[in-house]
């Protein structure tokens, strides 16, 4: 059924080969290609955006309506909360700690998301000329967004908290219990190598915990909504729905060290 | 004028996958139009013509996935290469025989796609594996009589 002639084994290997050598030197046709793509890619998102809020007026106007009544919560949430926060500077102040610095942040747009479903990444329209780097830490208000994969000149690809290769420290905020959060390409997140005997519930907030030196400790991971015990009866595993709705974020920020 | 109409649809098709709306994806999944075209192509252009873009198609592909390694380049002329040989031992005539010859191809890229992410180490449920490999593959296949259309009125 398949026989092949000699000049044509010849043909098919030497094509091999090419593509073979095309697939591991994919890097240096990254940056072009993304490059080019970028206008086009910042026309559809703004298109999208733009139609997106035409086509959903009505649900907009009810959200809107909402956070709106959930601001003035807030505002007046956070009106008690600079009262601690007042305290607290002073408080340490007088214990002597050093005070952390903030956090300096470069804001960003997503413009297109993985081309396929086996790897939850974005690109955001930002690069290096902007100071993005390879491993920079990607949060939006709500909590930890993911991490700077690659960088181009003017784009970047981010690894988002749900892909399964992209693992982070973090602890549980109630007990500091430490575990090892990593995607699954779904709607929830893992939290692995706990001991069996973890001080860990249900409603749990989970923090990054610092220790990896990439993620600034406490930065908001998820919340615990299940425990269950993996097969070896050693360890358990705690599932947790991320801070962050992966599908649908829009703007991130970048933490710049 | 073919070739650049053919570079324009591959352009227009990558920025619409990689831009493809929220409200039209099914469990997080969208079609992955690349692979239609790079199928569409065997049956409607040149094989030479239909192996180069299928080249295209897979480095473009890979541009926009994290890592390093381009496992659709070597893929698409893969697929490219084996749907040539098929069509030349089978009749690909009947409506329905292409678009499953798609959701064959769209599952199997999806099989060795998804082992790549897990031999790289990432922990993947076996539901949303199965989940990841099926409902992808079966939108690819219902969405591939309009890329074919859009093909064939090219190719004509």
């Amino acid at each position: 059924m398949f026989k092949l002639s000699r000049k044509t084994l010849i043909n098919f290997i030497l094509i091999a080969c090419a593509v073979f050598l095309l697939s591991n030197s994919l890097s240096c046709f990254k940056n072009p290609l993304q490059k080019t793509f970028k206008p086009h890619l910042l026309l559809i998102s703004w298109l999208k955006r733009e139609a997106g809020g035409i086509i959903f007026y009505h649900r907009n106007l009810v959200e809107n309506e909402r956070l709106n009544n959930e601001t003035g919560l807030l505002r007046r949430r956070l009106f008690d909360l600079r009262e601690v926060y007042l305290e607290n500077a002073r408080l340490t102040g007088l214990l002597g700690f050093k005070q952390k610095s903030g956090l300096r942040l470069s804001p960003a747009r997503v413009i297109a998301r993985s081309p396929d479903s086996w790897s939850s990444s974005a690109i955001i329209d930002k690069g290096k000329y902007n100071g993005i780097r390879h491993g920079m830490v990607v949060i939006n208000p709500r909590g930890l967004v993911g991490r700077v994969a690659e960088s181009a000149d003017n784009t970047s690809k981010i690894l988002l908290i749900n892909d399964p290769s992209l693992g982070v420290s973090s602890i549980v905020q109630r007990s500091r219990q430490e575990g090892l959060v990593s995607g699954t390409l779904g709607a929830n997140l893992i939290m692995r190598y706990l001991p069996k005997d973890a001080d860990i519930v249900a409603g749990d907030l989970v923090v990054t915990s610092g220790l990896s030196q990439i993620y600034p400790k406490g930065l908001l991971v998820g919340k615990v909504i299940d425990i269950g015990r993996d097969l070896s009866g050693l360890n358990c595993y705690a599932i947790i729905k991320p801070a962050v709705d992966c599908s649908a974020i829009e703007e991130v920020l970048v933490i710049i060290p | 004028m073919k070739k650049w109409v053919l570079l324009l649809t591959i352009i227009a098709l990558a920025t619409l996958q990689l831009t493809w709306p929220g409200f039209l994806t099914f469990f997080n999944a969208r079609p992955d139009l690349l692979l239609i075209f790079v199928i569409a192509a065997v049956f409607y252009l040149d094989f030479k013509v239909a192996l180069a873009l299928s080249i295209l198609c897979g480095l473009l592909k890979d541009v926009f996935l994290p890592g390093s390694f381009g496992i659709n380049t070597i893929l698409f002329p893969a697929w490219c290469y084996a749907i040539w040989r098929l069509g030349r031992q089978i009749s690909t005539e009947f409506y329905f025989i292409r678009p499953a010859l798609v959701l064959t191809t769209a599952l199997l890229n999806n099989i060795i796609s998804g082992l790549q992410s897990v031999n790289l180490g990432g922990i993947i449920p076996p539901g949303i594996f199965l989940l990841n490999l099926i409902i992808p593959s079966v939108y690819t296949a219902a969405l591939s009589p309009l890329i074919f259309k859009l093909t064939k009125k090219i190719a004509a």
